[in-house]
This record gives structure tokens, sequence and C-alpha cells, in this order.
């Protein structure tokens, strides 16, 4: 649904004047754009609909603070972000990975990765996703962020900033930066596997 | 240092390629306990949050006081130099008046 067949704005009056329908109305129409950033960056230990909860409990105490200078679906996302950066923040979790800590699937990217120089197969795709996630965990919720969104979702540097409100310059240094730590979260892994 | 970076595309570019092949979840529809939950938080904050009035009042009030705060600063600013008094404050006509009484006297005299 967009914002011009729901009415974003006339709903939003509704919510502010305490409509309950129009709550609902505006949930279901932010639902797949709010679960959308809720997977991509939740906390391990968090579940999804926690998370999601807390995501709209803010949007809708927050109407206020809207001023209408962005689209609507704008100035959510950027709240779903915000949340999910404090939650991954509060859970203060930035384990250091060890080869002998991955499971057998990652150990196996590994040895590809270091054996060859051809793509992983798809064999392959299950253990990698996972690899990534877990060299992802060793950054900050900021770099995790810009990687996911850039190598993993193919997102485009406009498309992080609307959705951040970061400048392009921040995007592009963040992500430069957040490579260089992945790059040697991933060296260090090549280096301790068995020879 | 060519193979390295290599290495670090090829991992994301098949994680990324493992993240599109994975069936989308359904998201049309806001499940209903999440739904419940929401409005429910948001009537627990509703009666929480203060009333429309009060804050227009809260302002005036505060306008007002910074008005007399204002006013009492200029009046007082106003007087010529060595007469100036906060207000109810008597000030001598002439202290030098004082000058020569000796403060037994000052201290049992009653005016």
């Amino acid at each position: 649904m967009t914002e011009d067949e729901l009415n974003v704005a006339e709903c939003l009056d509704r919510v502010r004047k305490g409509d309950e329908e129009s709550v609902r109305a505006l949930m279901q129409h932010l639902h797949p754009l709010v679960m959308k950033i809720v997977r991509s960056h939740r906390p391990r230990r968090m579940e999804e609909e926690d998370l999601a909860q807390m995501i709209y409990t803010k949007v809708f105490t927050r109407l206020e603070q809207y001023e209408g200078k962005v689209p609507f679906t704008h100035w959510v996302s950027r709240v779903a972000v915000n949340t999910c950066l404090s939650a991954i923040k509060a859970e203060a979790s930035r384990p250091e990975w060890r080869f002998a800590d991955l499971g057998e699937e990652e150990q196996v990217v590994v040895e590809n990765l270091a054996a060859t120089t051809d793509e992983l197969d798809a064999a392959h795709q299950a253990g990698s996703s996972e690899l990534v996630t877990k060299l992802m965990e060793t950054l900050s919720p900021e770099d995790r962020l810009v990687l996911q969104a850039l190598h993993l979702e193919g997102r485009s540097v406009a498309e992080i900033q609307e959705m951040t409100g970061w400048s392009g310059a921040l995007v592009k240094v963040r992500a430069f930066r957040a490579r260089h730590k992945l790059r040697k979260a991933l060296k260090k892994l090549l280096a301790e596997r068995s020879p | 240092m060519k193979n390295e970076k290599d290495q670090l595309d090829r991992l994301l570019r098949s994680a990324a390629e493992a993240r599109r092949s994975a069936p989308a979840p359904d998201d049309s529809t806001v499940p209903w306990t999440l739904e419940q939950r929401v409005l429910a938080g948001l009537r627990r904050v509703a009666p929480a949050a203060e009333p429309g009035w009060l804050l227009p009042v809260i302002r005036g009030a505060f306008a007002s006081a910074s008005l007399i705060v204002v006013a009492s600063a200029a009046l007082y600013f106003a007087q010529p130099a060595g007469q100036q008094a906060v207000i109810g404050e008597q000030v001598p006509a002439n202290e030098m008046a004082f000058a020569d009484i000796p403060v037994s006297q000052m201290l049992t005299s009653n005016p």
C-alpha cells in the first residue's frame, strides 16, 4: 500500500486524536518496512516481535516530533534503525570469534576461501551467511548496519542516507572502515585454520 | 593483498546470494498478538500524558513570572544611585546621621 492509497496525513490526524482503527491501519501500512529493518538489524538474543513492538510504540508516542519535512516512511525508517542500533548496543555483545568456535559449515567456507579464488558455490551459502553474521557481530552496530545494507541487501548509498539520516560522506567512510575491520577479522580466521 | 580482498568480496557475495534465495517472509498482515501489545502499550501511555490545557497554563505562568522579574529589575535600577533598595526595605534618609550613635544605643532604642 502506498502513502497515497492510505492517505497517511489524514490517518496521522486520526491517530493523534486517539483513533485505534487508524493505529491499526497505519501499522498495517508500515509493517513490511518495519519487519524488513527488524530482520536485518536485530540483536541475536531479541525476538523480532519484541523489537517491532518497541519500534511501533516509539513511532506512535513520538508522532508530535514528525514535522512532515520527509516522507512518513523515511521518518519511520530512521526511528526503526535507531531503535535497532540501541538494542544492539544494549546487548553489548562483541564476541571475538576463533576458527575453532565456528560451525562445521563455516569452517568449510573459510577453507574454501583460502584454497581457491573461485566463487563459493550454492552449497556453501548457508555457511557463508552464518559466517558473515558472526563476523559482523565483532563490528559496532553502525558499521554492521552499513555493511549489511550495502553488501547483503544491495542498497545504494542514497537509500542508506534516507534510512538513517546520515550524510553520504559518513555512509561511505563508515563502509570503508567497516570493510577494513571485517577483512581483518576474516584474515585472522584464515590464519588460525589448520594448514 | 588482492586475494585477501577477493576473499571478503566472495564471502559477502555468497552471503548476499543466500539472503536473496531465502523465501521471503509474509509481512502482509500484522500478527494479532503484536497489534494487541502495541495498542495496550499506547492505552497505558495515553492517560499518563499531560492534559492539553496544562501546557498553556504553565507557559503563561512562566511568562508572567519572567515579566515581573524584568519589571522589578527595571524599577530597581531606575532609582538614583545610593537610594536603591529592594521592595519593602527601609532606607534611612541620611545614613550619616547614625554614624555617631553608639551601637548599644541603637540596639536599645525602639523607634
